[in-house]
């Protein structure tokens, strides 16, 4: 073995423990019939996955609300942080004061900001509650409904992101050349053909990696959802994450929720192999 | 001098070793909840000098992993406060011992109020001991039943419930006022659990039969739950999204009339100096009965304080704690109100009555005390724990689940019983 594996195994091994064998821990347990503190654990081969997605009446419907999560989050979290930059991209004391502004709520932590929303949004007794009534208008149960819940549980969880898209949308901005849009001028291209010439296929590569992050953050929300509302009203935000938790927490049946986690991880995995294949920009450069 | 310390050194090391140390857990986090155990425990280490106790707390969030993790490593303390479902996953596990002789001891010296035993009682023992209850009552702002109902004697009758929760709607709407007549959750958690039960409890429905056998999808089921969800036409919106925090804040802020709740709001009120607050007995239709939801705490021993020989004094600090005067600090100091005593001589004792919160709202506390007796819990209604799958439809929040289903329109009441009772039937499985 040469010193260069020497050096790095130290950091090889301690990966392997920190993530495959809590992987492999998991898939042993989905092949399990175990109630975690009842007794032995008894191998039942592919039973809980067939359960899964045969018998179970939440888990489909749990794997599509999370898939639905997913689009509206990336949606919102890579339209709104692009228009924030654009906004704020010129050098100036307002926009200074603004970015700083702006990175409020991602330094908050997710159980602040699930109690403020929570109370914010309360239609009785909020503030938004009270600042609708006092323009003569009706306050909707933003939790309370099934229609309303799970976006607004979206627009929150978004809220939180876009600061964080904003600051690295700005940075990608930033290495865009001046010269790039002095000579675009001087062509005749307006605002809009210069974003879609120059800034869109500069910042592509930003772009592409802040919808992988909130891919991936969006689809293993957790704390969030459950703090504000359990996975309720009616099961209306009932993503597959906070399925996961109630089946090994509140019905410990842990065997059912590995073989859940483990579905979990093989769709993340499979969508991060897309997407670096099909949308990465280096083959996009490369053509 | 050397020889004096090394003395002294010896004398205490001996000294501590002839002390038993206890350790139990709670899940009352709050620090006056905390501050209250320990005044407990001061008061029982200096009268046994011998035992040392030392409380640990979990909270409710991580009770149940934390002690079938404990269960499974062999790390359990020597015995738990708990709740029915706790306790019954503790027996599950088969990590407790059972305890008939301290409660035999204890109502003999005490009289236990029979109601509260009947959760920790299965396979003919008792395996938990209660130490104060929560019984759910109806709760109500007297000024707002004079201002829109021209009376403050409280409904007695569902039906009577229904239209005064109606009249104050509406009165109070006309008026430019946002009150609403009865606070109900729907939210899919513990509380609407509890308030739904309450209802559920006056027209006795059971979740099982005495044999253990589902039972849940009948009649008076379908009917409680209609009246829920016709009651619920008054209750604030949005409470499909409530749970403990949504519902007090309202009923403190002055925007719901009444609600089936627990009696604890009052340290609220008595710290406001708002002293607009009474009870009742549940209402109850007129071919029902008095009844309405108990929640005994109990605590629990485990195995592991027989196999350390700390069985004994575990159960002298039990004896301590239920001694009235000691069991006053637990309820009325702690959560006047809300932590009611299970015993008769604990219920009449000077001790809790004289709690400058119990004594401000004395008739409340008297309507709460009566309902200790008239109370009941949903899968032990016949006295007994009639099948411990109990543990599990109470944790998964099925009746929470199928009010939710119907006050949101996504099921008919019936179809919503039925769903219910086929999932209570997966967990028997």
């Amino acid at each position: 073995m040469n010193r260069g594996m020497l050096l790095i195994l130290p950091v090889v091994i301690l990966a392997l423990l920190i993530t495959a064998v809590p992987l492999v821990n998991m898939t042993y347990k989905s092949l399990q019939k175990t109630m975690f503190g009842f007794g032995k654990e008894r191998f039942i081969g592919l039973e809980n996955y067939v359960n899964l997605f045969t018998k179970d009446e939440d888990f489909l419907p749990s794997l599509w609300r999370s898939f639905l999560w997913v689009f509206e989050n990336l949606l919102v979290q890579l339209t709104i942080p692009m228009l924030i930059a654009l906004l704020l991209q010129e050098n100036n004391l307002f926009n200074r004061l603004s970015r700083t502004l702006v990175l409020i709520p991602w330094i908050l932590p997710l159980v602040v900001i699930s109690v403020v929303w929570r109370w914010l949004l309360e239609p009785n007794i909020g503030y938004v509650g009270y600042l609708l009534r006092s323009v003569g208008l009706n306050s909707p149960s933003f939790f309370g409904n099934k229609a309303l819940a799970f976006h607004t549980l979206v627009l929150i969880n978004s809220w939180h992101f876009i600061p964080f898209g904003t600051i690295l949308m700005l940075a990608a901005l930033s290495t865009v050349p001046q010269s790039l849009y002095d000579a675009a001028k001087v062509d005749g291209a307006g605002a809009f053909q210069r974003f879609i010439y120059i800034t869109f296929p500069m910042i592509g590569r930003t772009i592409w990696f802040v919808a992988l992050l909130a891919f991936m953050w969006s689809f293993n929300t957790f704390d969030l959802i459950w703090l504000i509302t359990e996975g309720g009203p009616a099961d209306s935000t009932l993503t597959l994450p906070v399925y996961i938790y109630k089946l090994a927490f509140k019905m410990y049946n842990y065997g059912k929720a590995s073989a859940a986690s483990v579905v979990s991880t093989l769709i993340l995995i499979a969508v991060a192999y897309a997407y670096f294949k099909v949308f990465s920009p280096k083959k996009e450069g490369t053509r | 001098m050397r020889k004096f310390l090394v003395a002294l050194m010896v004398v205490f090391a001996i000294l501590s070793l002839a002390k038993t140390t206890i350790v139990f857990w709670h899940h009352e986090a709050p620090a006056h909840r905390v501050a209250a155990f320990q005044k407990v425990i001061k008061l029982f280490e200096k009268e046994n000098p011998d035992i040392k106790v030392i409380q640990q707390v979990v909270p409710w969030g991580d009770a149940w992993t934390k002690t079938l993790a404990a269960i499974q490593s062999g790390t359990t303390p020597d015995f738990q406060f708990s709740i029915p479902e706790l306790t019954i996953t503790a027996y599950l596990a088969n990590a407790i011992v059972p305890v008939d002789d301290l409660i035999k001891e204890i109502d003999s010296k005490y009289k236990y109020i029979k109601s509260q035993l009947a959760p920790y009682k299965f396979n003919g023992h008792y395996w938990g001991i209660p130490i104060w209850t929560m019984p759910m009552i109806l709760l109500y702002r007297p000024s707002y039943l004079k201002k829109y109902l021209g009376t403050t004697e409280p409904p007695k009758t569902w039906d009577e419930l229904l239209l005064a929760a109606q009249k104050i709607t509406l009165l109070s709407s006309k008026e430019g006022e946002t009150i609403y007549g009865i606070g109900l959750t729907a939210g899919d958690n513990l509380c609407t659990q509890e308030q739904v039960y309450t209802i559920m409890s006056n027209v006795g429905v059971k979740v099982f039969d005495e044999k253990g056998n589902l039972t849940f999808n009948k009649p008076e089921t379908w009917r409680a739950v209609e009246f829920y969800k016709d009651l619920y036409k008054f209750s604030p919106p949005g409470s499909t999204g409530w749970a403990w925090g949504e519902i007090e804040m309202n009923f403190t802020a002055g925007k719901i009339a009444m609600m089936p709740y627990f009696g604890g709001l009052q340290k609220r009120f008595y710290e406001m100096k708002n002293y607009d607050l009474d009870g009742a007995p549940q209402p109850y239709p007129v071919d029902g009965k008095e009844a309405n939801l108990i929640y005994p705490n109990d605590v629990h021993i485990f195995k592991s304080a027989v196999e350390k020989g700390h069985l004994e004094a575990v159960k002298k600090f039990i004896l301590f704690m239920m001694r009235p005067d000691i069991n006053a600090i637990l309820t009325a100091e702690m959560e006047p109100g809300s932590f009611v005593p299970v015993t008769e001589a604990a219920q009449k004792s000077d001790q809790y009555w004289n709690n400058p919160v119990i004594k401000t709202f004395k008739h409340l506390n008297e309507v709460i005390i009566r309902a200790t007796n008239y109370g009941t819990l949903y899968g032990f209604e016949h006295g007994y724990a009639a099948n411990l799958a109990i543990g599990s439809i109470s944790g998964a929040n099925v009746i929470a689940e199928m009010i939710q289903k119907v006050v949101t329109g996504e099921m008919g009441v019936k179809e919503a019983v039925k769903w219910a009772e086929s999932k209570m039937e997966s967990f028997l499985k």
